[in-house]
């Protein structure tokens, strides 16, 4: 369908184009070195019809008549205009402009040029995002920028990205950096098709960030999508396909190997029973018991390879089209996209369609309107949902390979057909049975006016929107046994409505007071309100899978219903001044004051000021002229922002409805819900940043360093509550303590060949963070966060960083040597079970056995042009990291229930005591597993992120066919992994995957992940 | 204006202020476009203003203990809070498979096991679980919740004044919850020992860590008062909604009075005669009588009828399924609907060896069963061993996989054979009355009635008799603690407590005497400290 639309445009807009009278062509190059300018805009004077240069500096034009006047225009350079009487064709030397015009930021409620800025902020362009395909602005900010921190935790299509600026500043409140896309604050950037984005800005310390107050702790990632031009229109055209594919491999047991581990483990259960009972399966793996499975001499039929089997390479494609113009008084743009994203894993897939048209318009000398709205429906297939539960990732590791994955009569082949197993259905079944199904649409934009009153003054009032809704349609068929089949299938919808809106009104006053001095003021208020509702609606029992979700009455038991509604509200005044001072010094000064709903009375107002302050060092006459310092500049800035994303309500007590049976019905009942804590109030972060910024050999070679320090106070937490309050929710929000990030950011650029043919530039990204908490309530008692899978896994603790893992400490197995065997037996073990550090009273020793944050994080990353040919790459660096491969508890301490990694064979016997891993038995006498040691794993890496090969066609072939730009490329993502971890990726966090949502906790926790695959693209970008 | 407005504007001047500039603006614009300004300046102040009056306000989507909960349905529903976490008594449990509160209790007495590994029975079975085993943070947390809402009962109900409320239900909806606390403490203290006192809801977040309190002032502060508080009341002596009534107050009463007497409490033997007397006022006025067959028991017609003085409810309509029904089915037997068929608990060949010979209770179908046809062909599974039979629905086996079963908590038997122990121990021997109730429950099990006894062998009668009758209702390892002797199913004899040996060739001791606390909530709550052994 979709493909079919963007064809047809296609051949209208070719149509149009070849309606032409005579052509002109030339070259346009650099006066300076003769090298060709690509990119150049090149009109007919007193026409709209225009074209730009390609990569060779080549255009091709129609002119209406031989007498025309060009223009040729470009940043940075002074524009020429030629006549083109008597010419066949025009070549233009186009000089630079003595001060180029430089590069322009995006702020907050504004823009500044790069140079006139006190605050660290990084800016990422359309470019330098969309060179993988990526289905969100999330996963394309990975390894982008220093001191952002994004990790990709899942590889189902279409899973967001945990992103954390400058490290974990906050506990459970909310951690993600705030995202305001065109103005619109708070925006979900998931959503958003990333192709529409023409910059992205990093706002990181307190001098760029305060201006957003309550929401900036986290720091601010300004969006800004593509808007129209003025110059001839230009329509750009991108297809990218790809191929993903499993890049690594868990190895588990085969079904020889399983077959063998099952009969040994039973014969070990001797061991182990204390009672003297005889330990025999459910049923022995023999062809009597299991004709379909077994030969005759019992050898299995089948030897089935899962992962083999489940994870099948994917493929994948997307095609966006964009087409900006105006004229000089009107500017529009218009952009479609189309993405079919989809999984390794079966059925797993991610679709979305994207529409986005922009406006801007001077309809008076004084007064400007415009707006922008962008409509995105997506949908996105899940087959792993419940961490913990019989989903794809899980059963692709414990299913037996003795099954194959249909049995020669077409029927699936599950772990329950095997008495004794616990009962997962085949993985490939789960995939198309049991599925969720994430549809979302969203509508976001904004109208604007700006209204002029000097020069100098201007006001700008801008009402932004965000609605959107997310629909998720679940259904898990009455055929999958232990998943759904006791209910007779289950069927359900969640569905959450958003509505936010935002009201925007500022003044600025750019205000030059003479000759060395001026200054830019802006104050401004907002309201703001965000609403969402929710509806749940479930029912089971259906006569067959035939109708899912698409008619939930024919479930006979209607098994749930309920709705929710949530609001909050901001209302803020928010004022900056820039002071510049001779092009040399720099200030700034923001403030904001704001109120909000979530806290409790008394605690609603809050004031968030910073100054910062910037001296260009290159502009003082000793340095003004030097050949080896084209640019430097320090930086130093200092402030206050908050953090309130907490949830709605947290200061009310609730006393929730709950069910009870009497007289055999349903009975409505009051608990206590929730404990408010009406004394809940904001999390300040203080934050200090010095920088400096440093151009060598005419800025062949620019770095920038940027040391930071965030002390963040009145943590909120989720604090667990003891369960003997009575309450439902056994937490409350609390402000709790004081946590400290400092750490340095590098980035590093150097061009180290510039010559017409030959282009070569690299730049190095790091960032090495340290965390702490200093501070916490009641004492400094440590706080237990959660999750608590087989035992307490993260403790909050003064002196450890946030993500510091906590469990027990396994030194290896106990040997048959009589201290061994008497340790063993204090603790009501045998030799061949697992050894653990104790106590001096006996009781397990518990202790910090990990962090899941990295000491530092670089990124290399390289890009070469050799004339019509360009190929980059970047590695990723993550190091001083671990991840706690949770996975193995199932599939190496439980034998004869399911399958197992194969490291069961390195298992404990008399002849091979020196081991970590326990004696087989069978599952009955299973010895209790710990979150420990052994699954805290080294999780630092190497990742090759993407490497690009990419041709550009050279002009004169594509003059015929009105093709300005034809560039065609090739890449792969995730290329290698160099990793001592023995998951499939050590970035990874499974126990929290709700859509868009991530705390502080959890990261680095992996129980069975779908696999990260590797990714083989091809893309076409074609510019008329 | 608000209060929250005047800051708001003060702020407002202060940042003009801090800006200095306001005046300047002003003069620069008035040459400008005066009538514009003006009339935006205007629309955004009449904004800014509108937005103060109650823009910050918060309008919760659930009752608060602002909401209007004065009528007579918010004081029903107030005292149904109380009865939700009954279903604790048999939840299930976190991370295990076929794991369940029941299961814990049936696991400690050495008399049960288990076909499951994730069931964490074999901890139990070799008495080698700690703080962080199964089961324990279950039933903290179910018997607290149950706690908590009973608190919020009895503070809030007596605060409702309507119209439809009389006095008395009023007093008799008090009666039911401070019954249903004293419970849910009754549980707690049994089990855990010393633990928190809490008996108002904690509202203050900054002051929720309790200490213990000792086990016997537990019982004279709350669950005792509780219970004569609520046997005031005018609560029928039945109540066939399942809901508390005068029969559950005595049968509460006479089982905390005898264990109040007993070992773990020795709250002195003037307790006896206080339990003997609530069982006789049972016995005599309740009007519960003894269903003629044992799967009566299993027949869903039959909930909260007949024999049957205090129940958990179940209603597979609702659903709210009763989950013993399943978990005791015999692992992968293939003669039910249910896809799971766990055999999370089953009793030991010693166990069903105890039972005299020609007692009606392990005939097949009774108690326990041994086969059962196939659900897939009909032709008859015989089980390796016998499985429980007396959670078995037959229709949601066969049928519906849904039981709508309910679980007993108190049934007559129970409180017979109560009377019979705590009259023997008030008066010094068996009086007729106890005899008589001795011998009714041996009557039904088609056992001869016994003859005079003395009171040790009395005793030990009635103490038998209650593991025959009341097994796998989770009775059997509070009698043992309460009495600290221990039927040695293959001796014949009755064991100290500590320095018994089950047949899993374990041996109780004084650790044994309390469950240890739950680790996570001593994590939170240091003041739990030192946990039990």
């Amino acid at each position: 369908m979709m493909k079919h639309f963007i064809y047809s445009i296609f051949f209208v807009l070719l149509s149009l184009q070849s309606m032409a009278q005579s052509k002109m062509t030339g070259t346009v190059t650099d006066a300076k070195d003769n090298s060709p300018l690509p990119g150049v805009t090149v009109m007919v004077k007193g026409a709209q019809a225009g074209t730009q240069t390609d990569i060779n500096g080549k255009y091709s034009i129609n002119i209406p008549d031989a007498n025309a006047v060009l223009v040729f225009t470009f940043l940075g350079y002074t524009t020429q205009e030629v006549s083109t009487t008597g010419k066949t064709t025009v070549d233009v030397k186009l000089a630079a402009q003595a001060k180029a015009i430089e590069e322009v930021v995006v702020i907050g409620y504004g823009t500044a040029k790069r140079s006139d800025l006190t605050g660290s902020v990084a800016t990422l362009k359309s470019e330098q995002l969309n060179d993988k395909p990526v289905p969100n602005i999330t996963q394309a900010l990975e390894g982008k920028v220093a001191g952002v921190e994004v990790n990709v935790n899942s590889s189902a299509p279409g899973a967001p990205a945990k992103v954390r600026i400058r490290g974990v500043g906050s506990l459970n409140s909310n951690t993600d950096p705030i995202y305001v896309v065109d103005g619109v604050v708070g925006v979900d950037p998931n959503t958003l098709n990333p192709n529409d984005i023409a910059s992205i800005e990093v706002l990181k310390d307190a001098s760029a960030t305060a201006i957003y107050g309550v929401r900036g702790a986290n720091g601010v990632i300004m969006v800004t999508t593509k808007r129209g031009r003025s110059g001839p229109a230009q329509i750009s055209y991108e297809f990218n396909g790809n191929v993903s594919e499993l890049s690594r491999h868990i190895k588990t047991l085969d079904a020889k190997q399983f077959v063998q581990v099952y009969n040994q483990a039973f014969e070990n259960g001797q061991k182990f029973a204390t009672d003297g009972a005889v330990q025999t399966p459910a049923k022995a793996l023999n062809h009597t018991n299991f004709p379909l499975l077994f030969d005759a001499n019992d050898n299995p039929l089948y030897n089935t390879n899962w992962e083999k089997e489940t994870y099948k390479p994917a493929f994948s494609q997307s095609h966006q089209l964009n087409i900006q113009g105006g004229t000089d008084k009107s500017l529009y743009s218009v952009s479609l996209g189309y993405l079919n994203q989809k999984g390794l894993a079966p059925t797993s897939a991610f679709q979305r369609y994207s529409i986005k048209t922009t406006m801007d318009n001077d309809v008076k000398d004084w007064l400007k309107v415009g707006g922008s709205i962008s409509l995105i429906a997506s949908r996105q297939r899940m087959v792993s949902d419940g961490n913990g539960g019989l989903n794809v990732p899980r059963d692709v590791i414990e299913e037996v390979p003795i099954l194959p994955v249909k049995y020669p009569d077409g029927s699936w082949a599950n772990n329950y057909d095997i008495d004794g197993l616990e009962g997962a259905p085949n993985p490939i079944n789960v995939a198309n049975n049991r599925f969720g199904i994430n549809n979302t649409t969203q509508m976001v934009g904004n109208v604007y006016a700006t209204i002029k009153f000097s020069d100098e003054l201007d006001f700008k009032s801008d009402f932004g929107f965000d609605l959107n809704t997310l629909k998720n349609n679940f259904y898990s068929s009455l055929s999958l046994q232990h998943l759904s089949a006791d209910q007779g299938g289950i069927a359900n919808i969640n569905e959450y409505s958003n509505w936010y809106w935002q009201s925007e009104n500022y003044l600025t006053w750019n205000k030059k007071v003479n000759d060395k001095q001026k200054f830019t003021a802006l104050l401004g208020f907002t309201l703001s309100k965000q609403s969402s509702e929710n509806v749940f609606v479930e029912t089971q029992n259906f006569i067959s899978d035939a109708l899912t979700y698409n008619h939930l009455s024919s479930g006979s038991v209607r098994s749930g219903a309920d709705s929710g509604f949530g609001a909050n509200q901001l209302n803020s005044v928010y004022g900056r001044i820039s002071y510049n001072i001779d092009e040399k010094y720099l200030f700034t000064a923001t403030g904001r004051f704001d109120g909000a709903s979530r806290f409790g009375e008394g605690n609603k107002f809050s004031f968030f000021p910073s100054v910062g302050a910037a001296w260009r060092v290159s502009q003082e006459d000793f340095l003004k002229d030097n050949n080896t310092i084209s640019n430097l500049k320090i930086r130093a800035s200092i402030g206050v922002t908050g953090n309130q994303e907490i949830g709605n309500y947290r200061t009310q007590t609730s006393y929730q409805t709950g069910q009870t049976v009497l007289n055999n019905a349903a009975a409505i009942s009051l608990l206590p819900g929730y404990i408010g804590n009406p004394d809940l109030k904001w999390e300040r972060t203080t934050q200090a940043d010095a920088g400096l910024e440093l151009g060598l050999l005419k800025d062949r070679i620019n770095l920038e360093l940027d040391y930071y320090n965030r002390t963040t106070n009145d943590l909120l937490l989720q604090t667990p509550i003891p369960w003997s309050a009575g309450y439902v929710t056994p937490n409350v929000y609390k402000n709790v303590g004081q946590v400290k990030n400092s750490g340095i950011e590098l980035n590093l650029t150097t061009v180290n060949i510039k010559n017409k043919n030959f282009n070569w530039t690299t730049t190095f990204l790091a960032t090495f963070n340290k965390n702490k908490v200093t501070k916490l309530a009641n004492g400094n008692a440590d706080i237990f966060p959660g999750p608590n899978f087989l035992g307490e896994n993260y403790v909050v603790r003064v002196g450890e960083p946030i993500g510091a893992f906590y469990g027990m400490t396994r030194v290896g197995t106990y040997s048959d040597s009589p201290e061994d065997v008497a340790e063993a037996a204090s603790h009501g073990l045998k030799p061949g079970d697992r050894k653990y550090i104790y106590n001096a009273d006996g009781s397990p020793y518990y202790s910090v056995i990990g962090h899941a944050y990295p000491d530092w994080t670089g990124t290399f990353s390289s890009s070469m042009r050799y004339k019509n040919w360009d190929f980059s790459f970047d590695i990723r660096f993550v190091e001083g990291v671990n991840t706690a491969a949770n996975f193995k508890h199932s599939s190496e301490d439980r034998q004869t229930i399911s399958n197992s990694l194969a490291t069961v064979l390195d298992g404990w016997t008399p002849t091979h005591q020196d081991t970590y891993i326990s004696q087989v038995r069978n599952y009955k006498y299973a010895q209790d597993s710990h979150f420990d040691s052994w699954w805290v794993e080294d999780g630092s890496f190497i990742r090759g992120q993407n490497f690009i090969l990419g041709y550009s066609f050279p002009a004169d072939n594509l003059k015929k066919m009105s093709i300005n730009r034809l560039r065609i490329y090739a890449s792969v993502q995730n290329l290698f992994l160099i990793t001592k971890y023995t998951g499939y990726d050590p970035e990874v966090d499974t126990f929290n995957q709700g859509f868009g949502y991530a705390s502080s906790f959890s990261q680095g926790l992996d129980f069975f992940s779908v696999p990260r695959p590797r990714v083989w693209n091809l893309g076409v970008q074609v510019g008329f | 204006m608000e209060p929250g407005c005047t800051s708001w504007i003060l702020k407002l001047n202060v940042m003009k202020t801090m800006k200095g500039n306001a005046e300047k603006y002003l003069n620069h614009i008035k040459c400008i476009k005066m009538k514009n300004f003006k009339n935006i300046l205007l629309v955004s102040c009449l904004l800014l203003v509108c937005s103060c009056k109650k823009f910050l306000n918060e309008n919760p989507p659930f009752y608060t203990p602002e909401s209007n909960l004065s009528s007579e349905k918010a004081a029903q529903a107030l005292a149904n809070g109380g009865y939700q976490n009954l279903t604790g008594l048999i939840a299930g449990q976190n991370g295990s498979y076929g794991g369940n509160t029941w299961n814990l209790m049936e696991f400690m007495t050495g008399k049960a096991s288990s076909d499951l590994g994730q069931t964490g029975y074999v901890n139990f079975q070799t008495l080698n679980y700690g703080p962080t085993s199964f089961y324990f943070d279950t039933w903290w947390t179910q018997l607290y919740l149950g706690v908590g809402a009973a608190n919020l009962a009895i503070q809030q109900i007596p605060k409702i004044n309507s119209p439809d409320l009389s006095d008395e239900e009023k007093t008799n909806l008090l009666a039911e919850v401070h019954t249903l606390r004293a419970l849910y403490y009754f549980y707690l203290v049994r089990m855990y020992g010393a633990v928190p006192e809490i008996t108002e809801l904690q509202t203050d977040p900054d002051n929720l860590l309790v200490g213990r309190t000792d086990a016997k002032k537990i019982y004279d502060d709350v669950i005792i008062p509780d219970l004569l508080l609520a046997e005031k009341s005018t609560l029928p002596w039945k109540d066939a909604t399942g809901k508390v009534s005068m029969g559950a107050v005595k049968a509460i009463l006479a089982d905390v009075y005898l264990t109040y007497a007993g070992a773990a409490i020795n709250g002195g033997s003037a307790a006896y005669a206080e339990s003997a007397k609530r069982s006789l006022e049972l016995l005599t006025q309740g009007g519960y009588t003894l269903f003629p067959e044992y799967t009566d028991m299993i027949n869903p017609a039959n909930k909260n009828q007949g024999e049957f003085i205090f129940q958990v409810q179940f209603a597979a309509s609702i659903p709210a399924t009763n989950p013993l029904t399943q978990l005791t089915i015999p692992n992968y037997a293939g003669i039910s609907k249910y896809a799971d068929e766990y055999g999370s608990v089953f009793p030991t060949q010693q166990f069903l060896a105890s039972y005299e010979a020609g007692d009606k209770r392990v005939n097949e179908k009774q108690f326990f069963y041994s086969s059962y046809p196939s659900i897939s062909d009909g032709t008859t599974k015989t089980f390796p061993h016998p499985y429980i039979y007396k959670w078995f629905d037959v229709n949601a086996v066969t049928v519906t996989a849904k039981s709508d079963l309910n679980y007993t908590i108190y049934r007559l038997p129970d409180v017979m054979l109560m009377y019979a122990e705590a009259s023997n121990e008030a008066e010094g021997g068996p009086n007729q009355t106890a005899i008589d109730n001795l011998n009714a429950v041996r009557s039904r099990a088609q056992l001869d009635p016994v003859g005079n006894l003395g009171k040790d062998a009395f005793e030990q009668a009635v103490w038998l008799e209650r593991y025959h009758e009341l097994c796998f209702e989770n009775k059997m390892w509070f009698d043992m603690l309460r009495t600290r002797k221990v039927h040695n199913d293959v001796t014949g004899n009755w064991d100290n407590f500590i320095g018994h040996t089950t047949v899993f060739g374990a041996t109780f001791t004084q650790k044994q005497l309390l469950f240890p606390i739950p680790q996570h909530e001593v994590d939170i709550n240091p003041k739990l400290l030192p946990n039990n052994p």
